[in-house]
């Protein structure tokens, strides 16, 4: 799936980077950021993304917010989410999973997890 | 002698246009005759038009015989207009001397000759017209009668208008000449003598024949092919089709021939010739810049390219290349001369469209983001404004990807250089750059025939 259009948000611009550089290296080159989740949701709207990847813990719109927001919006809510965070507490890894996303990913990791995640979540 | 009573007799005439009376007093106790005896005798005619009362008056008190008085006169039916000729477009070239803006008065523009496109207007033969309607002297009402028609004739690239029979148009595109007084199209524009001052330049939508010699600084440029019997100094010579030159082609390096087809040359000096297709010199060039679509030859048995570039995609042949003297002469096949413009073209093209879909999509996310903040809303403005910029942005990928494949295909197109190859009959000598594709090879001796193709991505020598 070289294809797939990924969209990364991170408060973080060398997070994001790092995320960046990750997804390219598990095979996925045609991805773009976002600085938060209200950048995030905007960028998603605009676009035909394919996958969504994002922080927990961002201004403006965290990343729970935007997951929320994702799954009420009419077009967006089929989308499938990836969180990608430094929380691993199980009660965190069930709060995102009530709020809607397909997948969590705990930071660090490599291309090969992240690739063998991304498969999982895309079926 | 006895008394006679005044009398009078009627003659109709000309064509019952005309009643003349004979008169004749009275005489001694003879009765007078008056206008309303006269008057009764004309009614009893049933003469009723053009009854000239005064002249009756006049003639009743004569004491004298009138033998022919015209006492009645009809109208007669008038002539119409003859047919005649209006032209539609203007026929002569004209001398249009244009000043500079430093009043300097440009005397090789002497104005465009007068040519026409197909189916252009060309003149019109305009009808006789019907005479006003006369009256006999019976009051009958007599037709007016036609001015004089005239054929229309057509000349040589003309036709009659299928649903005008009166109007004349272009049947080809030409120049327009006037031969033994008939308009006619012509599709060879003929320059009797040189290209000069005189003639000044040639810019003509069809093809150009020149007797003589085309002289420096002038300018040809035809949408057909251009003939010149005689030799081309630095003058530009333009053609959509071939360019022939019976004589050479010398000068300073100024001039340019350029053909949307061939050109055939005799020899070329300190020139620059471009042809889509191919340039055949018959035959040398010396310190040329040659550039063909297809080939470039220079036939004879001691036909040299010197000095200069000759730059084809497929060939350059001739007898020898470069010169005992070793002068530097680059040879390049294998590269379209057009593939850089082209590649430039395609590729301005894709990053424009790209920066545009990068700017549209900044434009949507902003415009998302405001709706974000306005709890879903936009004024009906920004909303409209949305809607149009996600339509335009729809269209670009599909923009780029077209591009994308046009510049694959020319990529693949310019990777087919194994059938290109430089060929000397006779020798080539030192100092002779031939370049086959991006690969290239210098002669550093004297060589004999010699055939340089690309095999396996080096450019060799094969003996001819």
């Amino acid at each position: 799936m070289p294809d797939l259009k990924i969209l990364i948000v991170d408060d973080s611009p060398t997070m994001r980077r790092i995320l960046v550089n990750t997804v390219v290296k598990a095979g996925y080159p045609n991805c773009k950021e976002a600085e938060d989740g209200k950048d995030a949701l905007a960028k998603l709207m605009a676009g035909d993304f394919d996958l969504l990847m994002t922080d927990w813990n961002m201004p403006n719109m965290n990343g729970l917010e935007l997951v929320e927001a994702v799954r009420l919006d009419a077009k967006l809510k089929t989308i499938p989410i990836l969180m990608v965070t430094t929380r691993n507490m199980k009660e965190d890894i069930v709060n995102a999973i009530k709020s809607g996303v397909n997948g969590y990913i705990v930071k660090p990791f490599d291309a090969k997890t992240l690739n063998a995640k991304i498969l999982e979540i895309m079926g | 002698m006895p008394n006679v009573d005044a009398s009078v007799k009627f003659k109709v005439t000309d064509k019952n246009f005309k009643v003349v009376a004979s008169y004749t007093p009275y005489y001694g106790e003879g009765n007078e005759l008056t206008v309303d005896d006269v008057l009764r005798q004309l009614e009893s005619l049933k003469v009723t038009h053009g009854i000239k009362h005064d002249i009756i008056k006049n003639m009743c008190e004569s004491n004298r015989p009138l033998p022919s008085v015209i006492i009645a006169e009809g109208t007669k039916p008038q002539l119409g207009e003859k047919a005649r000729i209006e032209t539609l477009t203007e026929i002569k070239r004209e001398s249009k001397v244009v000043e500079d803006k430093d009043g300097k008065i440009d005397f090789k523009n002497l104005g465009d000759i007068s040519s026409a496109v197909v189916g252009q207007e060309l003149y019109r033969k305009i009808p006789p017209t019907i005479g006003a309607t006369g009256i006999d002297v019976y009051g009958n009402v007599i037709p007016g009668l036609p001015g004089k028609d005239l054929k229309l004739v057509t000349g040589y690239g003309t036709i009659v208008d299928e649903n005008d029979p009166n109007l004349v148009r272009a049947k080809i595109a030409g120049e327009i000449q006037i031969i033994k007084g008939v308009l006619q199209i012509s599709d060879i524009h003929y320059v009797k003598g040189d290209v000069n001052y005189e003639s000044g330049n040639i810019k003509f939508n069809g093809n150009v024949k020149i007797d003589g010699a085309v002289m420096s600084g002038f300018k040809i440029e035809a949408d057909g092919s251009i003939e010149i019997r005689g030799n081309v100094e630095d003058a530009d010579v333009i053609a959509g089709n071939d360019v022939i030159i019976a004589g050479g082609c010398a000068g300073s390096g100024h001039g340019m021939i350029q053909a949307g087809r061939d050109v055939y040359v005799k020899f070329v000096e300190n020139q620059t010739i471009k042809a889509d297709r191919d340039i055949f010199i018959n035959g040398d060039s010396y310190h040329a810049n040659l550039v063909a679509g297809r080939s470039i030859s220079a036939k004879g048995k001691k036909s040299v390219i010197v000095g200069g570039q000759a730059e084809a995609k497929i060939s350059v042949s001739a007898s020898q290349l470069g010169s005992v003297a070793c002068t530097p002469t680059v040879i390049k096949v294998g590269i379209d001369p057009k593939f850089a413009e082209r590649l430039r073209v395609i590729e301005e093209e894709i990053k424009n469209s790209k920066e545009s879909f990068e700017k549209l999509e900044k434009s949507i996310v902003f415009l998302y983001k405001l709706k974000i903040d306005n709890k879903g809303q936009l004024p009906p403005e920004k909303d409209a404004l949305l809607i149009k910029l996600e339509t335009a942005k729809k269209t670009l990928p599909e923009k780029i990807s077209t591009f994308e494949k046009l510049k694959e295909e020319l990529l693949e197109e310019q990777k087919d250089i194994e059938k290109a190859f430089t060929m000397a009959h006779v020798g080539v000598y030192p100092k002779v750059k031939v370049y086959i594709g991006n690969q290239w090879i210098t002669i550093d001796d004297n060589l004999g025939p010699s055939q340089f193709r690309i095999v396996d991505g080096d450019v060799v020598r094969l003996s001819k």
